[in-house]
């Protein structure tokens, strides 16, 4: 059954996946025949770009809920909340071109929240994220968004991309398979800090390619 | 002379009444006898009994001439002038300010001057006051060298150790063919230690005797030969611990021959307080560098250490640091995907030179605003916990009183928006002061705030990426695959950071460079174009630039100065590479505060006429397609289009507030003889540019137009000043080397797609500085005190036959 339903919904998302696609060349082809004397002040979108909401999904790999005695700021959402508990996930992400940019890049959403990505991802493919409490993880689905800034990400854009999301066919994992990839429990740490390096720890284990990161993150803390 | 000319600028300062006095007194600058440098403003104060009036007279001889039973100590010359004076009110004496003649020739010729009041009580009816005088000094600028078009020389603050030193002194100084002198090169002293020793010590081991010709009045008759490169500068021995940029020395032409510097008839370059005549200057790219932090003044040492959640912070510092005093800080904020260890390219060479370096962890995945937030947090953190961070190695150390700030990408607009929430109230600083932040450098930064973060698209935080008085550098990488620069995005636009900033501000671009080649980490160049030149020939020319930069704006330094805006053909770091694939052009635009005087900057939207300069000048002009406005390319790419004037400049965006930077300028074409003439008829009277060193102005070739790609190469052209007389001097832009650049010779596409058809990238500015008193070299005549004229004159008469250009900022500066 399980295997039934994934086959069906692979067989879904590459047929919406050809979809999308379609729609992005058309809209690259658009763009491209932007009449000359137009502005750039809409080009953020009129601009070719090399992220795009796309059919294939992150797919949940590990989760871990979490508690920090000292909450901290969320500065992944515009109104930046203040963060007390939520879950360490390791996402992955397939093949998709995780390499940093300085532009825009397609926003990490998991439903309505914009995730906290520790890691680049690029080369392992997997993704450390922090996702706080503010929205439940379970029935939503994980994507990639239209190119932005996390920062600026307000309510209602995470939810129009949310929409959008669902638009182009993602759907979220089921419970149950979320459940299965918790197999730690709750972690209680101190502060922020103490969290991330948990989550390095979890860089290492899903992408250890990242060494830089990983030590970075690792140094002598001042007492 | 002409006292005529003093008449026109005397100006009664003070009329102030004085107590009684037996006798008449006259006083310039609170002295009987003065020597005063050409152009120089004095103050005469006449006291004399109350109720009183009289004259004071100038006079060119000092013979005494008894008239009306009263000696005058003045000859009653046919040059004898007199000026009014009083009533005397009692109280404190009447003052009288005035500037003395500029001509050069004026040099060692002395003014006279006394003062008489009717007094009933004396037999004559007359009082007659001491005599005093004032005897005028030119301060010629001597050390440099000769060029093989006019002005035949450039006259120079730096010169690289090593290289020839010349000195030259142009006709116009008086000192006449025929004469021979004695030329010292001294260890420079202030101009109080030259009041207080004239003793001449020449470093060389002894003078030099030089003649200057008869007949041959050319200033490159009368240039010579001063040190063939022995000339010592700062001691470069790795460890010894001189951080000095440059040595400084002054030149003096001893005309009489006596061994002492006789000021009035020998000639100085150097008497000053603070600069020297000229500057010996190190190999500034030579210092502490990864895997060799020995090879500055200071041995380095580099700490890793965290305060917590992204207070990650490398930090480099002198390792004797605990005999040393305050260092002045430089914070480094990396990019997005970048690391905060990836920067030890600077630190170490910065550390080496007497820094503390401090490069931070840096959010920048959510945007650019938490990465402010971070260059906050991360100074805010160094600063408080200087007690126990490596045991409290740096504390005392660190001069929280001068700062610089350097970025790169997301981090570079991130330190511009750190600056931008103290500058509006937004983030009060605990441990430092917006004073304290000396300078902002973003390399190839984003611009996600726009001008003042408050439009929604920019995420509302109130943010701007907009570094309004502080004092702001850019560096752009030209092949940067990431910050591409093209016209399609606001966030990638490379200048408009720059071109926000109201203060001092400059640049440096880099051809054949990309974003990954400005740190020194483990990943690519990401660059694309020709001609790129890597990783380890960008670190060469950052490390040359990045010290002077640093060392003029946190410790006034003087000779570095040369390396910010002299052309990089011309002058540049002795380790830096030259080679056809590296070009580097900088701009430099001095800080309104500085008092230089705008000619036109095209920066008055409301006032949009191509025939009136910002300055109330009138402008025509030959050329073609002339267009002023904002320097935007309004469409999406830099594909040529004749009605996208401002094709490659992507200073400013018209079509959006939120996103502008109200950067305007002109562009314009040419492909024959043609000029554009500023008429100063309507600011003469008020313009004096024997006040000003320099004329400068920025210049870009427009990319892609068919009349720059005809010829890509540097464009040059002439410069003319005319005075009221009708006299005109010219100096072509590459007199000394150099012009203004062809664009980078990058092509269609950028990692996030193409920026439209054809060759060439940004249309990229460079600053070009005249020396406005070069001008006058070899009996031109042209009166700097009387300019009606400037005029820029292209076509194969006068440079590069044919072009398209961007001009702007064009202005008289004091240096």
């Amino acid at each position: 059954m399980t295997s039934h339903t994934s086959t069906s919904k692979t067989t879904l998302w590459t047929v919406l996946g050809v979809l999308a696609a379609a729609v992005i060349l058309t809209t690259v082809v658009l763009d491209q025949s932007t009449p000359v004397n137009s502005d750039e002040s809409d080009s953020e979108s009129s601009r070719p770009l090399a992220t795009r909401p796309l059919a294939e999904q992150p797919r949940i790999v590990f989760a871990r809920p979490f508690q920090v005695a000292k909450p901290f700021r969320h500065v992944w959402h515009h109104e930046e909340p203040l963060v007390d508990s939520g879950f360490l996930v390791v996402l992955d992400a397939g093949d998709r071109d995780l390499r940093p940019r300085q532009n825009k890049e397609s926003v990490l959403q998991i439903g309505g929240c914009v995730v906290d990505r520790i890691n680049t991802g690029e080369g392992s493919g997997h993704l450390v994220v922090i996702v706080p409490e503010v929205d439940s993880l379970f029935g939503k689905p994980a994507f990639f968004g239209k190119p932005d800034l996390p920062e600026q990400m307000t309510a209602q854009k995470r939810s129009d991309a949310l929409a959008e999301a669902v638009q182009f066919g993602n759907v979220a994992a089921g419970e149950t398979e979320i459940r299965a990839t918790m197999v730690e429990g709750l972690l209680e740490v101190a502060d922020d800090f103490e969290l991330r390096l948990a989550a390095i720890d979890l860089v290492e284990r899903f992408a250890p390619d990242e060494e830089a990161l990983i030590s970075g993150w690792r140094v002598p803390r001042v007492r | 002379m002409s006292f005529s000319s003093i008449a026109a600028r005397l100006t009664v300062t003070a009329l102030l009444a004085i107590p009684l006095q037996a006798q008449v007194q006259v006083l310039i600058d609170g002295e009987v006898d003065v020597v005063r440098a050409t152009g120089a403003n004095v103050e005469l104060s006449i006291s004399g009994p109350a109720g009183t009036s009289g004259l004071l007279l100038f006079d060119v001889d000092n013979t005494p001439t008894m008239l009306l039973g009263e000696t005058f100590p003045l000859a009653f010359t046919p040059a004898l002038f007199g000026l009014p004076v009083g009533p005397f009110a009692g109280g404190t004496p009447i003052t009288v300010s005035f500037d003395l003649p500029n001509p050069e020739a004026l040099h060692g010729q002395t003014i006279f001057f006394a003062a008489v009041v009717a007094d009933p009580g004396s037999g004559s009816g007359l009082s007659v006051s001491n005599g005093g005088s004032v005897t005028l000094a030119s301060r010629p600028q001597l050390a440099g060298r000769s060029s093989p078009n006019y002005p035949f020389f450039e006259f120079t603050t730096a010169v690289n150790v090593g290289d020839t030193l010349e000195f030259a002194l142009d006709r116009r100084f008086g000192l006449p063919g025929g004469s021979t002198a004695d030329v010292f090169v001294v260890e420079s002293r202030t101009a109080s230690e030259w009041d207080a020793n004239q003793a001449l010590v020449d470093v060389r081991g002894a003078s030099q005797t030089v003649n200057f010709p008869v007949g041959d009045t050319t200033i490159q008759g009368r240039s010579f030969t001063l040190d063939l490169g022995t000339l010592q500068g700062p001691d470069e021995t790795p460890g010894a611990g001189d951080t000095r940029i440059g040595v400084g020395y002054d030149i003096v032409i001893d005309v009489n021959q006596n061994g002492e510097f006789d000021d009035g008839v020998d000639y100085i370059d150097g008497y000053d307080e603070a600069e020297a005549g000229f500057y010996i200057v190190r190999d500034v790219s030579v210092g502490g560098r990864p895997g060799q932090p020995n090879l500055g003044p200071y041995p380095v040492t580099e700490v890793l250490y965290t305060g917590g959640a992204f207070l990650g912070q490398n930090t480099f510092y002198p390792s004797n640091i605990a005999m040393m005093g305050q260092l002045p800080l430089v914070v480094i904020s990396h990019g997005n995907g970048h690391d905060y260890r990836w920067y030890d390219h600077l630190g170490l060479h910065l550390a080496s030179y007497g820094y503390v370096v401090m490069s931070h962890q840096n959010n920048t995945v959510p945007g650019s605003h938490t990465a402010a937030d971070s260059t906050l947090a991360n100074l805010e953190y160094l600063l408080a916990n200087q007690g126990t961070i490596q045991g409290g190695v740096l504390d005392g150390h660190i001069d929280s009183t001068h700062i610089a700030w350097i970025g790169h990408s997301r981090g570079a607009d991130g330190v511009a928006r750190a600056y931008d929430q103290i500058f509006t109230g937004a983030y009060t600083p605990v441990n430092f002061s917006i004073e304290d932040i000396k300078l902002i450098s973003s390399m190839a930064p984003v611009d996600f705030g726009g001008f003042a973060g408050l439009d929604v698209i920019l995420g509302g935080q109130n943010n701007g990426s907009h570094p309004h008085d502080a004092t702001f550098h850019l560096w752009v990488a030209q092949a940067d695959d990431d910050v591409d620069g093209c016209a399609g995005s606001n966030a990638v636009a490379w200048y408009r950071l720059h071109e926000r900033a109201t203060q001092a501000r400059q640049s440096i671009s880099m051809y054949g460079v990309g974003h990954g080649d400005l740190h020194n980490g483990p990943t690519g160049s990401v660059a694309r174009g020709p001609a790129l030149i890597g990783r380890a020939t960008t670190h060469q020319i950052m490390r040359g630039y990045a010290l002077p930069l640093v060392k003029h704006y946190l410790e006034g330094d003087i000779p570095s100065r040369d390396f910010l805006w002299r052309q990089y053909e011309s002058f540049r770091p002795i380790g830096a590479p030259i080679g056809p694939s590296v070009v580097a052009n900088l701009m430099y635009q001095q800080a309104p505060s500085s008092e230089k005087r705008v000619l036109d900057d095209f920066q008055d939207p409301a006032a949009v006429n191509p025939g009136l300069a910002t300055s109330g000048a009138s402008v025509s002009f030959t050329v073609s397609d002339f267009v002023e406005g904002r320097q935007d390319d309004c469409n999406n790419n830099f594909t040529f289009d004749p009605n996208d004037p401002f094709n490659g400049f992507t200073h400013d965006d018209f079509g959006n507030p939120a996103t502008r930077s109200d950067s305007f300028g002109s562009v314009f074409s040419y492909d024959a003889d043609s000029q554009i003439v500023y008429d100063l008829n309507p600011i003469a009277g008020a313009l004096d540019l024997y006040e000003y060193e320099f004329l400068s102005f920025r210049a870009a070739q427009g990319t892609r137009h068919p009349l720059t790609t005809a010829r890509l190469e540097d464009l040059t052209f002439d410069v003319t000043l005319e005075d009221g007389a009708g006299r005109q001097s010219t100096i072509n832009i590459g007199a000394f080397g150099g012009g203004v650049e062809e664009p980078y010779q990058r092509n269609l596409a950028t990692f996030s797609g193409p920026c439209g058809s054809g060759l060439g990238w940004n249309s990229e500015y460079e600053t070009i500085r005249l020396r406005l008193s070069d001008f006058r070299n070899n009996g031109t005549g042209v009166d700097l005190e009387d300019v009606r004229k400037l005029i820029f004159e292209f076509g194969s008469s006068h440079g590069s036959p044919e072009g398209r250009l961007g001009l702007d900022e064009i202005e008289f500066t004091k240096n």
